[in-house]
C-alpha cells in the first residue's frame, strides 16, 4: 500500500510536470506579445512551484502506514450539526 | 497601429502592419471558469468545515494532501483553458486577416484571407447576454466555394465588420489605382 501510494504520487508528479512543460512551451512558442507571455509565464511557474512545495511538504509528513484509516475515523454523526 | 508595433506573429510578412488583434469576448472564458470557481469555493468551504469532523488529527495531513493535489490540478486546468482562449486570435493587418485557432494543446490551425477575396460581411448577435455585453459572430463571405471566414464570439462585432469593410474597400481602390498605373503607359502609347 505504501509503495502504491508513493508510485501514485510519482505518476502524479510526472503528469503535472509534463502538462506544465506543454503549457510553458505554448506560452513561449505561440505568444504574439512577449510582455504578456512573460508575465503569464512567471505567474504560472511561481504559483505552480508554491503549490508543489506545499503538496510535497504535506506528502513527506503523511504517516502512510495509518493514512488510509481516516475513512473509519471520519465522524459525521447527527450531534455534529 | 502603433499599439501593436511590438507584436509579431509567425508568418508575418516584412512590412506587414498589424492593425488590430481580436480575441473572443472575456465572458467566453468566464463561462469556462465558472465550474473551476465553483470547485474552488467547495474546496475552500471544505477546508473551513471538514477538519472538525476528523476524530483523529493524525488524519488531517492526508486531507490537506488531497486538497493541495486538487489545487494543482485546478491550476493546470485553468491555464489550459486560458491557452485555448488567449491563443485563439484574429489578426487584421494592412494586407489580410489571419485566423489562428488553438483548438487544443498541440492542435493549431492558421488560415488567412486577403481583403480582395471578401465579398460580404455580416454580424450575428444572438441571446440576452451577448446583446447586453455586445459580443457575437462576424461572418466574412469569400469569393468562390470556400466556406465563410468566421470571427466567433468577438467583442463589438459591428466595429470589426466596419473595419473589415474599410480595409476591403481600401484594398480595392489600391488595386484599381495600381491597375490604372500599369495600363496608362499602354494607353498613352496608342
Amino acid at each position: 500500500m505504501n509503495l502504491a501510494f508513493i508510485a501514485f504520487y510519482l505518476i502524479f508528479l510526472l503528469g503535472c510536470f509534463v502538462a506544465s512543460i506543454f503549457i510553458i512551451y505554448h506560452i513561449t512558442r505561440y505568444s504574439i506579445n512577449k510582455k504578456s507571455s512573460t508575465i503569464m509565464l512567471i505567474l504560472f511557474v511561481s504559483v505552480l512551484v508554491i503549490l508543489f512545495l506545499i503538496n510535497f511538504s504535506i506528502f513527506i509528513n503523511i504517516d502512510i502506514i495509518n493514512a488510509f484509516n481516516f475513512v473509519s475515523t471520519f465522524n459525521l454523526d447527527s450531534s455534529s450539526f | 497601429m502603433q499599439k501593436f508595433e511590438k507584436f509579431h506573429f509567425h508568418g508575418q510578412h516584412n512590412g506587414e502592419i498589424i492593425i488590430t488583434i481580436i480575441r473572443r469576448h472575456w465572458f467566453n472564458i468566464l463561462e469556462q471558469y465558472f465550474i473551476l470557481i465553483g470547485v474552488l469555493f467547495l474546496m475552500l468551504a471544505s477546508l473551513q468545515f471538514l477538519p472538525m469532523y476528523f476524530a483523529d488529527n493524525a488524519d488531517l495531513p492526508i486531507f490537506f494532501f488531497i486538497e493541495s493535489f486538487i489545487m494543482i490540478l485546478l491550476w493546470i486546468y485553468a491555464f489550459i483553458i486560458w491557452i485555448d482562449f488567449y491563443f485563439d486570435v484574429w489578426i487584421i493587418t494592412n494586407e489580410r486577416i489571419v485566423n489562428i485557432e488553438q483548438k487544443a494543446l498541440f492542435i493549431r490551425t492558421i488560415s488567412e484571407l486577403k481583403f480582395d477575396k471578401i465579398q460580404d460581411t455580416s454580424v450575428n448577435i444572438v441571446g440576452l447576454i451577448p446583446t447586453i455585453l455586445n459580443f457575437g459572430d462576424v461572418h466574412v463571405q469569400t469569393a468562390g466555394n470556400t466556406e465563410r471566414f468566421l470571427f466567433h464570439k468577438v467583442p463589438d462585432p459591428q466595429k470589426i465588420k466596419g473595419l473589415i469593410m474599410n480595409m476591403q474597400s481600401m484594398t480595392m481602390r489600391k488595386d484599381e489605382a495600381e491597375a490604372i498605373h500599369r495600363i496608362s503607359p499602354l494607353l498613352r502609347g496608342q
